[in-house]
């Protein structure tokens, strides 16, 4: 006969930690403020110990003096003078290079032919032509114009080609099959297709541009955030110069932060990381 | 006094294919009467998608003729539509915008709500009216292939083309559309052309079969399915008759297929 043997119980499961309260609900916030605020404390700390010469690198405090200085004085015309020639490098890099991009990716024999080109163009480093747009457009503002525009471009025209190149032949199929012209083709397939492509290439083309901008300036100009930063530099007023510096990479940020916001709202078809 | 006719849903003559120097398609002759339900079946590379691209105006064969109503198909033109094998649903697009874009298209006189109404019918009918807000990468493979269905049947098409619309589905998700299609077909009255691999899917909805030939392909069987209804005793008989009849001649076309492939390699 065989016996059935009576397991104990279960022990009624250990509770486990209710909601989660709200510093961890809210890490993602607060993390990173106390890991700046860490950084800060340490690096103002070290500096006021004599860790370093002041010369050679500004404290913290001495940054945000800099920059209240700056603010009293040409920041806001420096900034004004730049972000014009940014935006204007790259309205031409974009208004040129999406259409160009577009018929390479297109039009076979095009892509054939001038492929080779950009992609030699686009491994050059082209800031060594700055004097020479120098020398063409003088020391305003169409130099820096002119370096944007040649920067930012290249990745424009290089994501437009691969972003027409990949469209799903099978969607441009489907969409003639049911009698989209060549315009509904474009405006219903095409587009749609290479718009993650077309944001790529703008997150791209605005690293370059900013480059091109502050070094355009650094190299040749008489006003400008880039020009700015050479001057507090040379003057080995490390406090402002890093002011300057940090007010780029404050403008970076926020530029980087309203093309994710397009990005999310153009492509909201598209599968999230966490899908 | 003579009695004026109507040309056939397909007539294709005489017709001729080659991509580069290998010839696919061998001067291949069929028609299609109207409200016939049409199998294409044959070893892979007999051109039998091919031939239905020059059906929907895509391709054009290097000799003979293909006419759609007795009228050269152009691509968009006409009253066709096609059910593809892997959805090409724009994945931009919701579901909805995706059934009504075939109408936008085949139907520019309506306005966007006539579009947008006449797209939800067909989703109802499809059983997906309530995923019609939903953007194609939330639905299964089996809902994507729905949608495609749904597109297809709201531009209300004399003629449907359908590439291997089960193929990338799992056999649950296929036997279960193959259901939802046979009653669509049968609701609408239309005229269907099947490229299929699959026999037991020509045998279950078609009332006429054609067996391709290997490469170059020709017409090898010709066969009008006449099934009596499942429930009838004599159902299974039947079904094996065409069925074997069917397969022997495919089989010698498939290993045709694989020694011609193993000689390549």
């Amino acid at each position: 006969m065989t016996t059935t043997e009576r397991l104990p119980p279960l022990a009624p499961p250990r509770r486990t930690a209710g909601r989660p309260g709200w510093w961890q609900r809210r890490r993602g916030l607060w993390a990173p403020v106390v890991t700046v605020a860490v950084i800060l404390t340490i690096w103002e700390a070290l500096g006021r110990a004599g860790a370093w010469d002041p010369l050679f690198f500004a404290r913290p405090t001495e940054i945000w003096s800099g920059f209240l200085h700056l603010t009293d004085g040409p920041l806001w015309s420096d900034l004004a003078v730049s972000g014009q020639e940014f935006a204007l490098g790259m309205l031409i890099a974009l208004g040129v290079g999406v259409p160009v991009g577009m018929a390479l990716g297109s039009i076979r024999w095009l892509y054939q032919s001038f492929d080779p080109i950009i992609n030699a163009l686009y491994s050059t480093p082209i800031l060594v032509l700055t004097p020479l747009l120098v020398v063409w457009f003088g020391l305003g503002i169409g130099s820096k114009i002119a370096n944007v525009a040649i920067m930012a471009i290249f990745p424009v025209i290089i994501n437009m080609i691969e972003g027409v190149r990949t469209t799903d032949p099978a969607l441009l199929r489907a969409a003639r099959s049911f009698g989209a012209g060549r315009l509904a083709l474009y405006k219903d397939v095409t587009f749609p297709a290479v718009t993650p492509f077309f944001i790529t290439a703008v997150r791209l083309a605005i690293g370059k541009g900013m480059i091109a901008v502050v070094v355009g300036e650094y190299i040749a100009a008489t006003e400008g955030i880039g020009y700015r930063i050479r001057a507090d530099a040379e003057a080995f007023n490390t406090g402002r110069y890093l002011a300057g510096v940090m007010i780029m990479v404050v403008i970076s940020v926020l530029i980087m932060s309203a093309v994710k916001m397009a990005e999310k709202r153009l492509t909201a078809w598209r599968p999230s990381i966490s899908e | 006094m003579g009695r004026a006719t109507t040309p056939p849903a397909i007539e294709v003559s005489d017709v001729t294919f080659s991509y580069g120097e290998t010839t696919i398609i061998d001067r291949v002759s069929f028609q299609v009467e109207e409200g016939e339900f049409l199998s294409l079946i044959g070893p892979s590379g007999c051109g039998k998608s091919t031939l239905l691209a020059m059906m929907d105006g895509v391709l054009e064969p290097d000799s003979g003729t293909v006419l759609v109503e007795g009228r050269t198909p152009n691509t968009g033109e006409g009253s066709r539509a096609t059910v593809f094998q892997g959805f090409a649903l724009m994945p931009w697009k919701t579901v909805l915008d995706n059934v009504a874009l075939g109408l936008r298209y085949k139907r520019p006189d309506l306005s966007r709500t006539e579009r947008a109404d006449i797209a939800m019918e067909y989703l109802e009918k499809v059983g997906l009216a309530s995923s019609a807000r939903r953007y194609p990468r939330h639905l299964s493979g089996g809902m994507q292939q729905r949608v495609g269905l749904a597109r297809a049947f709201a531009v209300q098409p004399r003629l449907l083309l359908m590439d291997e619309p089960f193929g990338a589905l799992d056999a649950q998700n296929a036997e279960v559309l193959r259901d939802e299609v046979q009653a669509l077909v049968e609701q609408e009255g239309r005229s269907v052309i099947l490229v299929t691999h699959n026999l037991d899917e020509a045998l279950q909805l078609s009332s006429r079969v054609l067996l391709m030939s290997a490469g170059p392909s020709t017409i090898r069987d010709d066969v009008s399915v006449e099934l009596p209804s499942r429930d009838s005793p004599h159902y299974a008989a039947r079904y094996d008759e065409y069925r074997t009849r069917l397969w022997s001649h495919l089989r010698d076309e498939v290993e045709t297929t694989r020694a011609r492939e193993r000689n390549a390699v």
